[in-house]
């Protein structure tokens, strides 16, 4: 992205609100989607994903709570080097597909867990799991 | 050499014999009858030795020396018996010495016993006339009685404890009479009332000899009252207890011319200080010498066995109250005349103190009242008992009659005969297998023959037939009363015939005439009873009749006949039965111009031969033979056992037999008010107890109440409380570690909003501006 000086940037010495203006504030152009839209989608994937964590009963729907708060993290990420002014060769995707690769493996480990637990409690229903109730 | 070195011997060998008897079992009898026997024998020869050394008198110009131990060797030093006074002699004092050149013999060993400070309580030894004789008697007199003990009490199972016992009075009596000074004379004479005690109570299974006993140490303990009394107000005039002792001893001149000087009201009567202490002192005397009103014990005393009846209660124990007044003597008959001072018995006219007026009187009384009694008792012993009371009596009465002399011969000669009586009636009593009521007795004349004899002799000795011991030395007495009192002479003169009177009764009763007694076919103790109690005589209890049960049959194949006693029992009455004879013409003035006066107290006045006196008493003596003679010579005792007198004195004769009622009156009275007394201070127990069960159970409640509210409410409420709260937050907290992951991660994700917010707010200033757009 060339850099382009506005007037609508106070303070030029900032980088980060002129990359802001410089990709959403053209004149007469439609607003196209800021770092917030990517944010704004982020917190409600890891609300969601948050929310299915702390309230499903199975434990695997537990681990798909986990992944979406993963993914939304991953997200985030992405967005926040796409905005970046100097986006640097494929650092936010790399970084995202190492998260993706290690949220792989431990749903793996996880999923392992749960068969574990499986065995000895005879069900996948976390409410029972309170062995270490103190 | 000199015996007073040694003399500390003499009750050391029955104490050491005592000592090792303790420690003998019951079956070793002959150890220990050996053990008494050759202790005494031992001390005899010392006494002996120790009388030789008295037999050489004194020297009149022999210098005082500061203690005995400093005598140069080989002398027979004295102290001269004014030595160190600073008055002078009473001018027939003088002359008195003039005539005799001797002086008595006195040697002291005084020893330091305690020492407080600056000050030191000395103890001593001794030897003097008075001292030596008394030890050669009681020795001799002793021995002959353990010699008879053997058989008498041979048979008996305790027969070691007795022996043990007889060497304890023993060693005690000679210690009473060796000490010089009055502290361990009290000593002895306690300790020879404690042997009294145990002896009267030898069979002390026998109710009858347990309440004896009590009743014995009781009486003379009472009048130890007055004795310790005396004591004490002695030392606390004179600041010692030594007799003698260069010249500081309380009865050397100096010492009691200062009490004599100063005079006081004593119950009312106005007399010198000496006079006061003698009479506190004569108090002990009247209790151990069985003196009417405290006679009382002595006729009891006969519950214990014939040989302590002889040794102690006629011979030795009874004669230390007698010994003290004569040791004491010269406390007692002190006075001031005319600034100097005077001692009643060298004056030619005595006149006596009031301490010697008040001895003479209560001799005279118990003279005359024990004789009375004596007349209608029934038991052999009892007779002899109130015999000993009586001339204990004469005793007295001799000594406060100023007959020093007199009392002191009078009481060595009746040790002798009274000893001699006792035993007799021992042997008598043993050979009727142990009866003691004359009423069932006779004829023992011909039974028993070396046994009358020697009670013959003892007898006549007693009443004083003439050329005996005791005729010398009665006639002494009545002599020295007469002189000093008619009405305490007629006093005496009667008593003589009441002696005479009830001694041939005894001896009628018991000799002549036939056997009455026992059961002649068999050794039937128990026939006895079967007689019931006659009119007027109590039933003696038999000398050791439940001891008898016990005992193994002596193996008397002649029926129930009286027999001999073996030649070990009477052979110690007839050795006693030649000095009742002889050992009057000792005191007699015929020969040799009195050898006891002048043995004893040279300086004391004599008094001439008085025929019309010894006319007198051997009058009455005679009259008293006959009227005896003439009532129970023919039958001694009725066809219905009683009495022959009974008849004739009816009422009178009721009241001698019972003692004038004096228990009763006693028991009445002093008894019933230390009953009282003893209820009283119980209940005043019982309140006191009472008291502490209140307090003890108020402190109790308190302590329980303090336990509820304190230590319950307060101290573990509290605590639990505390520690239950403590757990009640603990499990509240704990219950937020449900064990559910998603209630912890519900809580991370609120803590992580809440951290977001801060931080936002921490930092509002960088997006403030980012909302106004």
């Amino acid at each position: 992205m060339e850099s382009r000086e506005g007037d609508s940037c106070p303070d030029k010495s900032r980088q980060e609100c002129c990359v802001y203006e410089r990709i959403g504030e053209r004149e007469g152009e439609l607003k196209m989607i800021g770092l917030e839209h990517y944010l704004i989608l982020s917190a409600l994937l890891f609300a969601i994903g948050l929310l299915g964590v702390v309230t499903r009963r199975n434990a695997v729907i537990v681990l798909l709570g986990v992944e979406i708060m993963f993914n939304a993290a991953n997200l985030s990420l992405v967005g926040f080097w796409r905005f970046r002014p100097d986006a640097l060769a494929m650092t936010g995707q790399m970084f995202t597909l190492f998260s993706i690769t290690i949220a792989a493996a431990e749903a793996a480990v996880g999923l392992a867990l749960v068969i574990a637990i499986y065995r000895h409690y005879k069900s996948v229903d976390v409410e029972e799991m309170t062995t270490l109730k103190g | 050499m000199r015996a007073i070195d040694y003399i500390w011997l003499i009750p050391l060998f029955p104490l050491v014999a005592a000592g090792l008897q303790a420690f003998l079992k019951r079956p070793q009898k002959r150890v220990s009858m050996f053990l008494s026997i050759a202790a005494m024998t031992a001390a005899l020869v010392v006494s002996l030795w120790a009388f030789k050394d008295t037999l050489g008198g004194g020297h009149h110009d022999e210098p005082a020396k500061p203690n005995g131990k400093e005598m140069p060797a080989g002398s027979h030093a004295a102290e001269v018996r004014n030595g160190g006074a600073k008055l002078k002699p009473a001018p027939e004092y003088e002359e008195l010495a003039k005539k005799s050149e001797h002086v008595t013999y006195r040697a002291t060993h005084n020893f330091p016993w305690i020492t407080m400070g600056a000050h030191d309580l000395k103890l001593g030894f001794v030897n003097d006339p008075m001292t030596a004789i008394m030890l050669v008697m009681v020795t001799f007199v002793g021995l002959m009685i353990f010699i008879f003990s053997t058989g008498y009490m041979g048979e008996d199972e305790n027969a070691t404890r007795f022996f043990c016992f007889l060497s304890l009075f023993a060693a005690s009596m000679l210690g009473l009479v060796v000490s010089n000074n009055l502290l361990m004379l009290f000593m002895c004479w306690e300790l020879v009332g404690l042997c009294s005690y145990l002896l009267i109570g030898f069979w002390y299974f026998k109710p009858s000899a347990a309440e004896a006993m009590k009743k014995a140490f009781i009486t003379t303990r009472i009048g130890d009252i007055g004795f310790f009394i005396g004591i004490l107000w002695l030392y606390a005039k004179s600041g010692t207890l030594l007799f003698y002792d260069n010249g500081a001893g309380i009865l050397e001149d100096a010492n009691v011319a200062k009490l004599a000087a100063e005079n006081m009201s004593f119950f009312g009567v106005y007399m010198s200080v000496s006079s006061a202490i003698a009479i506190c002192l004569f108090i002990g005397a009247m209790g151990k010498s069985a003196q009417f009103p405290l006679h009382v014990w002595l006729p009891d005393a006969m519950e214990g066995p014939t040989p302590v009846s002889a040794l102690i209660h006629a011979a030795t124990m009874v004669a230390a109250g007698v010994f003290m007044v004569g040791r004491m003597y010269p406390i007692f008959d002190a006075s001031i005349v005319d600034g100097q001072l005077v001692h009643a018995m060298t004056q030619a006219h005595p006149h006596p103190t009031p301490a010697l007026t008040f001895v003479m009187w209560v001799g005279a009384i118990t003279a005359v009242f024990a004789a009375t009694i004596g007349v209608a008792q029934n038991d052999v012993k009892r007779v002899l008992a109130y015999s000993t009371c009586s001339q204990l009596g004469f005793m007295m009465m001799g000594l406060g009659a100023v007959g020093f002399v007199a009392g002191m011969f009078h009481l060595i000669t009746h040790a002798f005969f009274k000893a001699l009586l006792f035993l007799g009636s021992g042997a008598v009593i043993h050979g009727c297998h142990h009866e003691q009521d004359m009423a069932r007795m006779g004829g023992l004349k011909k039974l028993m023959p070396i046994t009358f004899v020697v009670y013959l002799i003892g007898m006549l000795a007693l009443v004083g037939a003439p050329l005996t011991s005791g005729f010398f030395s009665k006639d002494e007495i009545l002599l020295a009363a007469f002189h000093t009192n008619r009405i305490v002479f007629a006093m005496g003169v009667f008593g003589a015939f009441l002696t005479a009177f009830y001694m041939t009764r005894q001896m009628y009763m018991v000799f002549a005439g036939e056997y009455r007694g026992g059961d002649l076919h068999g050794h039937d103790a128990h026939a006895h009873e079967k007689h019931g109690a006659q009119a007027g005589t109590p039933v003696p209890p038999d000398d050791g009749h439940g001891e008898h049960d016990k005992r193994d049959d002596h193996g008397h194949s002649h029926g129930g006949m009286p027999h001999e006693v073996p030649k070990h029992m009477w052979m110690p009455l007839a050795a006693l039965a030649v000095f009742a004879l002889l050992l009057g013409f000792l005191g007699t003035p015929f020969i040799g111009g009195n050898l006891w006066h002048h043995y004893l107290a040279p300086e004391s006045a004599a008094h001439d031969v008085n025929w019309m006196v010894m006319g007198i008493a051997t009058g009455a003596g005679l009259i008293g033979f006959l009227l005896s003679r003439a009532i129970y010579g023919k039958r001694a005792v009725l066809a219905d056992g009683s009495d022959p007198l009974q008849s004739k004195l009816g009422g009178v004769w009721t009241l001698l037999n019972n003692k004038w009622y004096v228990d009763e009156i006693y028991g009445a009275t002093v008894v019933r008010v230390n009953w009282i007394c003893a209820a009283l201070f119980r209940g005043v127990d019982a309140s006191i107890d009472w008291t502490l069960h209140a307090i003890s159970w108020v402190t109790i409640g308190i302590s329980s109440i303090w336990r509820w509210v304190g230590d319950e409410f307060l101290i573990n409420g509290g605590v639990d409380t505390v520690s239950e709260g403590v757990r009640g937050t603990g499990s509240g907290f704990s219950s937020v570690q449900s064990g559910k992951v998603q209630n912890y991660l519900r809580i991370v994700g609120w803590g992580a909003v809440g951290l977001v917010l801060v931080v936002l707010f921490l930092t509002r200033e960088h997006w403030e501006h980012w909302l106004s757009k």
